[in-house]
């Protein structure tokens, strides 16, 4: 093991680990704007926009995020819109993941049994009253093991930005590899900056399901 | 507001009709609840029990007749929901607690977040309302850790709480074992003891006889029957309500 490699290259990794973490946090945050008005649209039965929700949902889960990325990083440059490579990824990240998003918060708010909603109403409670008192509470219990669950994946996911040249952990590993030959060092601080990255939000997880637990 | 006998009537339904597509649920039916009355409806299931309590909550529309709680007319409304709701206790078969909230604040939330009462006033009301059902204990419990007989009687409390004018309740006790649905029961004996006014939907008929003050028997949506207890056990007129209690009778078999 070459620990003058892993010393040398550590500052390399933490600007990567940043960068990947900034890029992922942004699309996530964009994914998750985009899956709650997606679930408004499906929930009011919006007409047109909810065929439309229903094909880019279907689109964007059903294609790889790779593809994705190159029909905005390639593609959209061909009609005249030219955005910088971080730009793509965001975009291509928030489209992967609106999808998701939409999916479980969906699934959260069918979770809820309508006749909840009605014990409100008999008790008194207004419309906006019972979204926000009772309904809206019950559905973020039921899928925040989903949204963790999306989380995690989509940070995962964005190891495929390297195929745009973004400096990401991927890329600066893939790149060591070339020049120096030294493919266990770098593969290996490339599992352990991912799991610096990945195992908090793991651990937060869990802690905030065990919390919300009904006991 | 006074009838031609001088009682006060609490809720008065005339000519209701209700239909879901071109099905009527409930046909021309008209009643009417004095104050500290108790009425039990019993009838076989899907006569229109359930909706008749639906519509008197304002959860469905009604397509003709009107519905008149203490002199208001209230079916049809679409504006003030919650003043009317208020003053109409619910109790659902399946409890319907809020899982996310402990005893105390499923009985709390209404009365605060509603009708704008105290804090420290609606925790004392509760609480006496839990210790008169047993239920002292439980105040901090969370609903999935009370057995059903429990939750319904937490149930009970809540729409006690808020002072409603007329209780109904839904079947409160079709999803409980024998000994919860005594449990249950005798709680609704103790309220209708106090005077409260009370609409019963019940499959229970021991109950209901020990309960009501009068028995409306319901089929295809309207009433058939409606009598005092010991008339209609006793001495039914009519060959349905005959033929429904039937119904709670075996015949022994014998070799």
């Amino acid at each position: 093991m070459d620990y003058e490699f892993i010393i040398k290259f550590l500052p390399l990794y933490k600007n990567a680990a940043i960068l990947t973490l900034k890029i992922g946090i942004i699309g996530i945050i964009f994914a998750i704007i985009i899956g709650l008005a997606l679930t408004i649209i499906t929930f009011y039965q919006v007409p047109v926009l909810r065929n439309i929700t229903k094909f880019y949902i279907e689109l964007s889960r059903n294609t790889p995020l790779l593809i994705q990325l190159f029909f905005i990083y390639y593609g959209l440059p061909k009609v005249g819109i030219s955005i910088k490579a971080e730009m793509c990824a965001i975009l291509g990240l928030a489209f992967l993941g609106g999808s998701y998003m939409a999916e479980t918060f969906r699934s959260g708010i069918e979770a809820i049994d309508v006749i909840q909603k009605e014990s409100a109403y008999s008790l008194g409670f207004s419309k906006l009253q019972t979204i926000i008192y009772i309904i809206l509470p019950q559905a973020i219990r039921v899928s925040l093991h989903g949204i963790i669950a999306n989380i995690i994946f989509l940070l995962k996911e964005t190891s495929v930005f390297s195929a745009i040249s973004i400096m990401d952990l991927m890329f600066t590993a893939k790149d060591l590899i070339g020049i120096y030959y030294n493919t266990i060092e770098a593969l290996l601080m490339l599992v352990l900056f991912y799991l610096i990255i990945l195992l908090p939000i793991s651990i937060i997880g869990i802690l905030i399901e065990r919390k919300m637990k009904y006991v | 507001m006074l009838d031609e006998n001088k009682k006060e009537v609490i809720l008065e339904i005339s000519h209701l009709h209700k239909k879901y597509d071109e099905n009527f649920a409930i046909k021309d039916l008209s009643l009417k609840l004095h104050k500290r009355e108790v009425v039990v409806l019993v009838g076989s299931s899907g006569c229109g029990k359930s909706t008749l309590l639906r519509c008197i909550n304002l959860l469905e529309d009604v397509q003709g007749g009107e519905i008149k709680l203490c002199g208001e007319t209230i079916s049809n409304r679409k504006s003030n929901l919650s003043e009317i709701r208020q003053k109409i206790g619910m109790v659902f078969q399946n409890y319907e607690l809020f899982p996310h909230k402990n005893v105390l604040d499923n009985i709390i939330l209404a009365p605060i977040k509603v009708q704008k009462r105290k804090k420290e006033e609606v925790i004392e009301d509760a609480k006496v309302l839990l210790k008169r059902v047993g239920l002292e204990g439980k105040a901090y419990s969370m609903p999935s850790q009370l057995s059903g007989g429990q939750k319904q009687r937490v149930a009970i409390v809540r729409a006690l709480c808020m002072n409603p004018e007329i209780l109904l309740f839904d079947e409160v006790t079709a999803s409980l074992d024998p000994e919860m649905t005594r449990e249950v029961l005798e709680v609704i004996l103790e309220l209708a003891d106090m005077g409260k006014t009370m609409l019963v939907v019940t499959h229970e008929m021991q109950f209901a006889r020990a309960v009501a003050d009068r028995i409306v028997f319901m089929d295809e949506g309207s009433i058939i029957e409606a009598t005092i207890p010991e008339d209609f056990f006793e001495s039914p007129n009519s060959e349905k309500v005959k033929a429904f209690l039937d119904t709670f009778t075996y015949k022994q078999k014998r070799k």
